[in-house]
């Protein structure tokens, strides 16, 4: 396990899972090992399924270590273009919707409510937000904002087309731009694929110039974006 | 040698005496937002940083959170540049 050496050589307690619990405590040990003893055990474990992985297919280490790094930004990638954090955010709304009731700004208009900073709130209430009132303040105002920009499309569904185009000009060897667009399956198969040779990448390259690939759900691209 | 140690004593008196608010108002230039129109891990971190340096936790907390990670290393680095251009400059005088 070549590139573990440096582990083992920062920690050596680290490669022998077992050794970590009889390590003796001093405090600056007892602070500084419990983010260690947790992390260790995932990179042990990524390490070894790599090493297994990397025997089984006669790949060697380093380019399989390669394509776990390739498949992580992908999985990145992908939590990124899609609203998998909808929920949280939506209960941060909820929040902020009901301080901002609370604390009587139902008479502002919307310029006036984008304008607000909590030094103005302070200002004008004399009492200050706290943290939570700051961080809903700032989700409602984020919240204000989207619905103002996009008064018809439903939250995040509109695609531009020059995004579309960076991405597979940028990252169309891992077919990142085809998750961009929803089309996730063909998103996985162009990563496994490293974007269909590169063939694929180059035909949906001149596709989206030319317009022809258009997101999933059957829309066309918003020309203002 | 004074020059590189004098920009990094006179930059943050500069920004103290600043108003808070200095930058708070104008067009952000990040990419992402020119680009994407979509705020980045980045962006607010000059007013963030410029509120927290004037001691206004909430407006500094509203325009970057990460402004409270990131300062504390700024502050470190920035003494390290310090203490290294003022051994420089002591080696280039003596």
């Amino acid at each position: 396990m070549k590139w573990l050496n440096w582990t083992k050589r920062a920690a050596p307690w680290l490669s022998n899972p077992k050794g970590w619990k009889q390590k003796k405590s001093r405090l600056h040990d007892v602070i500084f090992s419990f983010p260690l003893k947790y992390f260790s055990k995932k990179i042990y474990f990524a390490a070894e399924i790599t090493e297994r992985l990397s025997k089984i297919t006669s790949i060697k280490t380093k380019t399989m270590k390669n394509i776990f790094t390739i498949s992580l930004i992908a999985v990145f990638a992908f939590l990124f273009t899609t609203n998998a954090h909808a929920v949280i955010v939506g209960k941060q709304q909820m929040y902020a919707q009901q301080q901002i009731k609370a604390q009587g700004y139902g008479d502002l208009s919307i310029d006036e409510f984008l304008a607000l900073t909590p030094k103005a709130v302070k200002e004008k209430t004399g009492k200050g937000l706290g943290i939570k009132g700051t961080i809903a303040l700032k989700m409602a105002q984020k919240q204000v904002k989207h619905a103002l920009e996009n008064p018809d499309a439903p939250a995040g569904k509109a695609k531009s087309q020059i995004v579309a185009l960076i991405l597979v000009a940028v990252l169309g060897g891992l077919g990142i731009h085809r998750f961009y667009l929803g089309y996730t399956t063909i998103g996985i198969i162009q990563i496994l694929t490293l974007g269909g040779c590169g063939i694929w990448a180059l035909i949906d390259l001149i596709r989206i110039i030319l317009g022809t690939l258009k997101p999933a759900d059957g829309s066309n691209y918003d020309p203002e974006l | 040698m004074w020059l590189r140690l004098g920009t990094l004593i006179v930059v943050p008196i500069v920004l103290l005496i600043l108003p808070a608010s200095y930058f708070d108002k104008g067009r952000p230039m990040c990419l992402s937002i020119l680009l994407f129109n979509q705020e980045c891990y980045g962006c607010g971190m000059t007013r963030s940083i410029m509120h927290l340096i004037h001691l206004e936790w909430e407006d500094a907390l509203y325009y970057n959170p990460l402004g409270f990670v990131v300062f504390p290393l700024l502050a470190f680095v920035w003494l390290r540049w310090f203490l290294q251009a003022y051994k420089d400059y002591r080696i280039a005088t003596a």
